[in-house]
């Protein structure tokens, strides 16, 4: 499953695996409640990745539905979740997602027939850009998050083996190189703005 | 006669704990106009680097509402500005300026005289900045509640001592603005529903269990 912040406070946990691959989402109040399931909408699918955009809005996307996906779907400010956009740039599961300069978004990583370091932009009004030739070490089941003044961060996840390896993210989307991992190495990690 | 009394003639009438309607317009562009139709306490954020011209709704005696205007999440960008049609502010011919601040609250009130509206404003409360980040959870070889926190500048720094249930492939969001939550999750092969909250300082509490979906 995958989860962002939505509104100006709140968020939503949606897509994943609950014994079958869903769709439905959870929205969580600006206390941290999260609200009972919501009917879903748009591809089911696991192991994807979301991310705020817009600046009140957010965007899941990628997974692996019957086969991997590049699929997206985006998420108004008041939690409503879109029918599926067609996908753009390769097709991919396992990656991670972040918000990144004051409104936009950044997906990166995952694996497609092997590991991947690719990265697709987000605009502010949440169209997905092509693939970005990759920086730093391919890898899958990593974790993403926003921080600074724009900023994001890629971290952990499994290239050969498992890594605290992370990759810093410019305010203009621009994945750094590796940067020597701190903590202990793990995959199957969530992160989170705070 | 029961539906008939004419409620305008009551005076001094009493109340008490009275909530108002809210309306939250979300992220603000270029133009948006005001409106009470639906509550009375409207909310707004601005866009960073971007003129928001309100238009306020005719001016009928003795209406009244307040606008919380947050500021962008600016990040390094330009904050943005707000201006406002048929206002007289404090001290004519004065002028409210924006609270320039990441994510700064300014609290405008608004009453007409029927012709014009008159603006009353209180400036820059502090609504908290998520500028910093989190990783948890996860599996290093078996499933982990470890957590590493992220500073402001991208420094990663060691493992804490994990809170709540040790499990993987979950997912994590900011939420109230400063605040985060690690939710769901698998331990095995079995889906896990719990969620666990983050603090504005990035502590971890104890599991939280929902009937949702895992």
């Amino acid at each position: 499953m995958a989860a962002a912040g939505y509104g100006t406070d709140t968020a939503i946990f949606g897509y994943g695996n609950s014994t079958v691959v869903v769709s439905m989402t959870n929205l969580v109040s600006n206390t941290g409640v999260v609200a009972t399931d919501v009917t879903g909408v748009g591809t089911a699918r696991q192991q994807l990745a979301a991310a705020g955009y817009g600046g009140d809005k957010a965007i899941f996307g990628y997974g692996f539905a019957v086969a991997l996906s590049s699929l997206t779907n985006l998420v108004s400010n008041t939690g409503v979740v879109s029918t599926d956009v067609t996908g753009v740039g390769t097709a991919r599961n396992q990656l991670a997602a972040a918000r990144y300069g004051t409104d936009k978004a950044i997906f990166g990583y995952g694996i497609v027939a092997a590991v991947s370091s690719l990265t697709n932009l987000v605009s502010n009004t949440g169209v997905v850009s092509t693939d970005v030739t990759g920086v730093g070490s391919a890898r899958r089941a990593l974790a993403a998050a926003g921080y600074g003044t724009g900023n994001a961060i890629f971290g952990y996840g499994v290239t050969s083996g498992v890594t605290s390896l992370t990759n810093l993210v410019s305010n203009t989307g621009v994945v750094g190189t590796d940067v020597t991992g701190v903590g202990t190495d793990r995959y199957g990690l969530a992160a989170a703005s705070y | 006669m029961p539906g008939t009394f004419d409620t305008r003639l009551q005076v001094n009438k009493v109340i008490q704990g009275y909530t108002e309607a809210t309306v939250n317009l979300g992220v603000v562009n270029t133009g948006v106009t005001l409106t009470q139709n639906y509550g009375t306490v409207i909310y707004a954020q601005l866009t960073s680097a971007t003129v928001t011209v309100f238009t306020m709704p005719p001016a009928v005696l003795g209406k009244r509402f307040t606008l919380i205007l947050t500021q962008a999440n600016t990040g390094s960008a330009t904050a943005g500005t707000a201006t406002f049609t048929n206002v007289r502010w404090p001290n004519s011919p004065g002028l409210y300026n924006v609270s320039t601040l990441q994510l700064s609250r300014d609290i405008l009130s608004f009453i007409s005289d029927g012709v014009n509206w008159y603006g009353i404003y209180s400036v820059n409360y502090s609504y908290g900045v998520a500028d910093k980040a989190i990783f948890g959870y996860g599996a290093p070889s078996g499933v982990s509640n470890l957590t590493n926190l992220v500073s402001n500048t991208g420094v990663v720094a060691t493992d804490v001592t994990g809170v709540g249930t040790a499990r993987q492939y979950l997912a994590a969001a900011g939420y109230g603005v400063d605040k985060a939550i690690f939710g769901y999750g698998f331990i095995g092969g079995t889906p896990y529903s719990m969620t666990n909250l983050v603090s504005n300082t990035g502590v971890v509490s104890t599991d939280v269990h929902w009937s949702g979906y895992c």
